[in-house]
């Protein structure tokens, strides 16, 4: 035994006064009452970060499961869309892990500039998003030819504020719903936000000059998909252009 | 003989209705408390030697048994074994905690005895002197049946109840303990 001992005669035999003045049954019913009372608290924590665990871990498969599904946005857009184009309605839903599984519309979504009329642009892309998931369908974005930095590179460069709006000093954002077909060009090119026919007319005309896309695929086989795009006309960078012109 | 062990049952029982009770109301655990206070203060203070610390173990060790007295079931066992039990665990953690020195109370009465159970060849003065030495190197389950039975002479019932074995496996381990024992005390 390593404890170090001490063997000693018995002290005096403590009275029985004394020792009953240690008593104490009031301080410790008051004890196991408290420790009673925490113990329920403890128990019923156990209990509640159990189930809290347990929801999170049952709920987590499910989350990824709307992950990866169309959300409904998009699927209410695309069956408001006059004239659907056949292929994109039978087209299944195909999703390609690393570009959509976790944020299917974020990669495109905010790109900071510096200057220029256009600060932000989004994409949207419904191919056929009632359908069922599909998993062994291999799906892939369309994205413009040089990539999305030279796409807003050149918006900044070419985007003419209306004069003819100048004096209303109208500023914000049209957003443009247009559908890149199988050759990476754009057709259909529609305003889902309008700020003004001036502005339409100057988005559409932007939409149609820009630089080539590549298709989407499905497959490896090009399909038609639809893009949305913001387009923010702001006054003072075309004042600027005026000046300079 | 017969008339004592009728006595015995009957206190038993008594026992058995008191613990019942205290599950259900614990207020009626004060008949408990009154009853073994002293015995376990006693025991506690035996081996801490401190009155102030006596005073916070034994009411730790009451509190222990009266929030797990659901746990109790009646077998036949004293509820005092189940007491001293748990003081002898408060006691242990005691000085694993604060590594104190552990005290072993040793009467003159008891000295004798062991003396007589270890050897008759040398004197009870050198055993005395030898003593210390030779309990730190038991093992605390070695020590506490030594103490139990020897320096504070209880029954080998009791010792078994206390430390929840049998009887018989109590006096096996008894004379194993105490020929270790001789061996280190006449070793030279």
């Amino acid at each position: 035994m390593k404890q170090k001992l001490i063997v000693m005669k018995p002290k005096p035999e403590l009275s029985d006064q004394e020792i009953r003045s240690y008593m104490d049954f009031e301080g410790l019913l008051a004890k196991q009452k408290q420790a009673s009372a925490s113990k329920y608290v403890m128990k019923w924590s156990v209990v509640l970060l159990a189930g809290l665990v347990a929801g999170v871990l049952v709920w987590l498969p499910f989350r990824n499961d709307v992950d990866t599904t169309p959300n409904p946005g998009a699927h209410q857009q695309n069956e408001g869309q006059p004239g659907p184009e056949p292929e994109l309605e039978n087209f299944p839903v195909a999703v390609k892990q690393d570009t959509l599984s976790t944020e299917p519309e974020r990669k495109p979504k905010t790109v900071p500039l510096s200057d220029g009329p256009i600060s932000s642009a989004s994409i949207e892309e419904k191919p056929a998003a009632d359908k069922p998931v599909n998993e062994e369908a291999f799906y892939l974005q369309a994205e413009p030819v040089k990539g999305y930095a030279h796409l807003y590179q050149y918006f900044r460069a070419a985007l003419v504020y209306p004069p003819s709006a100048i004096q209303d000093s109208v500023q914000g954002v049209s957003t443009v719903t247009f559908t890149i077909n199988k050759e990476g060009m754009p057709e259909d090119i529609m305003i889902t936000q309008s700020l003004g026919q001036a502005f339409d007319v100057e988005a559409i005309r932007l939409i149609q000059q820009m630089p080539a896309w590549k298709p989407a695929t499905y497959n490896g086989k090009p399909v038609k998909s639809k893009i949305t795009l913001p387009v923010t006309f702001q006054l003072k960078k075309v004042e600027v252009s005026h000046e300079q012109k | 003989m017969i008339k004592e062990q009728r006595q015995q049952h009957k206190q038993l029982e008594n026992e058995e209705a008191l613990i019942r009770n205290s599950k259900a109301d614990p207020e009626a655990f004060r008949l408990l408390y009154e009853k073994y206070f002293k015995r376990i203060f006693l025991f506690v203070h035996h081996r801490i030697g401190d009155k102030a610390l006596t005073a916070d173990i034994t009411s730790q060790i009451f509190l222990k048994a009266l929030t797990n007295l659901s746990k109790f079931q009646f077998r036949g066992l004293p509820f005092s074994a189940w007491l001293f039990r748990i003081a002898l665990n408060e006691c242990h953690d005691f000085f694993r905690k604060t590594k104190r020195e552990r005290l072993v109370t040793l009467a003159d009465d008891a000295a004798e005895i062991l003396h007589t159970e270890l050897t008759a060849e040398t004197g009870l003065d050198d055993l005395l002197v030898k003593l210390p030495k030779i309990l730190e190197r038991l093992s605390e389950s070695e020590l506490q049946i030594i103490e139990l039975r020897f320096f504070e002479q209880r029954p080998f019932q009791e010792v078994a109840d206390i430390l929840g074995i049998t009887e018989t496996y109590a006096k096996v381990k008894t004379y194993r303990i105490l020929e270790k024992m001789r061996k280190l005390f006449l070793k030279p």
